[in-house]
């Protein structure tokens, strides 16, 4: 599903090189639950936007479901992130002055579904979350949890097959942690891949495998979680 | 156009700024469209023909200060050495000129028993036998006036010539079936000083610019002399003009019983005559220009600061699959929808702008096309001014949507 080789990733500005990722080697295999671990400024961030495409790598092959998307151009890209990638932020990132059906709709309008389409798709998500009741609230009516948990609902829409979380109970108390954590399980049993960037030790329990990135490089900590984790057959190529 | 549901919903939940440049971009229409129709309305006054050769033509003005001078014989003396200066094709007497925002308005009959507040109002030009080609007027049907036709007309004798020329639109107004020339008119109400039509013109206007029947003309074969007044129209060959008016400045000055007071081109003449509505046409036009400036940039602005204030949102969006091209659209579709709320205000604010001006200063009613095409032209201001913000709000990175800030 993802397979990065020797990924790195160098910052450059006149005065300091940084190097976020060096030569990270990682693999991913489809119906995974990953936890990325690691403290502030260990290139979690950047691992992150690399898998997201969100950024390029300074160097190496990022293979996405099979296609080498390490340098594709832009609007490639962009395709790619909205039919492939569901994407879960810290801080929701949901559109303010959008209804909440408007902020599932985000990345469908993107896809060129036919509107009766995507109205469905919308109330199917939202129905999912618990939230189809309230469709036409804005964002700022609902408690954090919930807002989490329409952002889950705009990350599904579009059937990704790769979830990438990133820090997505961060901005929550322990209670919608848990509510939000118990959904992306669900979610996983379903079949997509979620690749989830977390800090709390606890939550990483709970994915199948956990990778710690420490200075850019990856270590793969193993299988830690429940029975249902797909064998790897390149299980520990994490690379210093 | 994709996001154009989305968007108009956004804009009805944060509506004060985008409020506020619909405002103005309906102010900017009301004003610049009623504007650009003065200005069109008043270049288009300045740039009707006068029907004079006016490349060639100057007036010459002296007064008398001695009373003993022959006034009659010094015409007679004047004409003759003016006629004879190199360069000068015709000269003639006169007592006004086209457009010169002074001169002799009359009323003719057409018929003995025409009541009199139906009678034709039309602007009096007293020339001798050579004012036809003085004034480059082209005689379209019957003749000129022999010089035993030329009358003196003073305070003590006002009667009028016999006969006059007059100009087309005159001669239709009078006769509209066509047939004035050898016609008859009278100058008084109850057949009183006739005049019989011996020739008409093509086109001449009269002193009055403003002037509802300015194309209503006629010659009368005149030499006006009250007070010590005198007035010549001198036109040169093509390119002399300003060798002829030396010349004619130098012969009149040579006379001392007399000053010069006027030494004057044609197109000088307009040029004064016209000074209000060319001062018109250039504080419309930079009013224009510094509307539609300030509202280009009020545009700018505000996408510029939408533009930073969502970065992370733009971010969000390439994240979830917008292209830069959708991003960019995005933006323009925004503004579209304000600059169309503004000219759909604007279009009720220019009509009631150009009722005001009509009913208060007569600048009359802007025609309809003007509309549509204040409209395009402010829809396109819009689109270019946001092109700017809209291309830095396409370079935001997708990564932004995972920064903290």
């Amino acid at each position: 599903m993802l397979k990065m080789s020797n990924i790195s990733k160098v910052y450059r500005t006149e005065l300091v090189e940084t190097h976020a990722l060096r030569e990270l080697d990682l693999h991913v295999e489809e119906g995974e639950f990953v936890a990325v671990t690691g403290p502030s400024g260990s290139g979690k961030t950047t691992f992150l936007n690399i898998a997201g495409l969100l950024e390029s790598p300074s160097s190496g092959v990022y293979e996405l479901d099979g296609e080498d998307v390490s340098q594709r151009n832009d609007k490639h890209r962009s395709r790619v992130r909205n039919e492939k990638i569901g994407f879960i932020f810290q801080s929701f990132n949901l559109i303010p002055d959008l209804s909440l059906a408007d902020n599932v709709d985000v990345p469908l309008r993107y896809r060129g579904w036919s509107g009766q389409k995507r109205r469905k798709v919308i109330g199917e998500m939202l129905d999912l979350v618990g939230l189809g009741s309230r469709k036409d609230y804005l964002p700022s009516q609902l408690s954090g949890g919930q807002q989490q948990r329409v952002a889950i609902a705009r990350a599904l829409a579009g059937k990704p097959r790769f979830l990438l979380a990133d820090e997505p109970t961060g901005n929550l108390d322990s209670e919608m942690a848990s509510v939000v954590m118990n959904l992306l399980e669900s979610i996983n049993d379903e079949g997509t891949t979620i690749v989830m960037v977390t800090h709390d030790p606890d939550l990483a329990h709970r994915a199948s495998r956990n990778i710690h990135i420490l200075d850019g490089r990856a270590s793969d900590l193993g299988s830690t979680g429940p029975a249902n984790v797909t064998p790897l057959p390149e299980r520990g190529v994490a690379r210093v | 156009m994709k996001d154009i549901g989305p968007i108009f919903r956004a804009l009805t939940r944060n509506k004060l700024g985008a409020m506020l440049i619909a405002l103005q971009i309906a102010l900017t229409l009301a004003i610049v469209t009623n504007a650009a129709y003065i200005i069109s309305e008043r270049a288009e006054n300045i740039a009707r023909p006068s029907g004079l050769d006016e490349a060639n033509t100057a007036l010459f003005i002296t007064n008398l200060f001695d009373s003993n001078v022959d006034q009659r014989q010094l015409y007679r003396d004047d004409l003759d050495a003016i006629r004879s200066i190199p360069g000068v094709l015709a000269a003639s007497p006169a007592q006004s000129i086209p457009i010169s925002g002074s001169g002799w308005g009359e009323d003719l009959y057409n018929d003995p028993e025409m009541p009199s507040n139906e009678s034709i109002n039309f602007g009096n030009f007293m020339v001798d036998e050579h004012g036809l080609e003085t004034f480059g007027l082209e005689l379209v049907a019957g003749r000129n006036f022999r010089p035993e036709e030329v009358k003196v007309r003073s305070f003590d004798d006002m009667d009028l010539p016999d006969n006059l020329i007059v100009s087309q639109a005159l001669a239709d107004e009078l006769f509209p079936d066509g047939d004035a020339l050898d016609k008859t008119v009278w100058d008084e109400p109850n057949g009183e000083r006739p005049m019989r039509i011996i020739g008409i013109y093509d086109h001449m206007q009269n002193a009055w610019p403003t002037s509802s029947n300015v194309n209503n003309t006629a010659l009368l074969p005149s030499i006006a002399m009250f007070g010590g007044q005198m007035m010549y129209v001198v036109r040169s060959e093509p390119g002399q003009l300003q060798t002829v008016m030396t010349a004619v400045e130098e012969y009149l000055a040579g006379n001392r019983s007399r000053i010069v007071d006027i030494v004057r081109s044609y197109e000088e003449q307009k040029r004064r005559t016209y000074s209000g509505d060319i001062a018109m046409v250039k504080l419309l036009s930079v009013v224009i220009a510094t509307l539609a400036g300030v509202t280009g940039l009020g545009i700018v602005g505000l996408a510029w600061f939408s533009v930073t204030q969502r970065q992370k949102q733009i971010g969000t969006r390439r994240a979830l699959g917008a292209t830069r091209k959708d991003i960019i659209g995005y933006f323009m579709v925004e503004n579209w929808l304000i600059t169309t709320a503004g000219l759909a205000i604007g279009l009720v604010g220019t009509l009631a702008l150009n009722w005001f001006l009509d009913t208060q200063y007569e600048v009359g009613r802007v025609p309809l096309w003007y509309l549509p095409l204040g409209v395009v032209a402010l829809w396109t201001l819009g689109l270019v001014a946001v092109l700017l913000p809209a291309r830095r709000a396409a370079n935001i990175p997708p990564a932004l949507a995972t920064r903290s800030v």
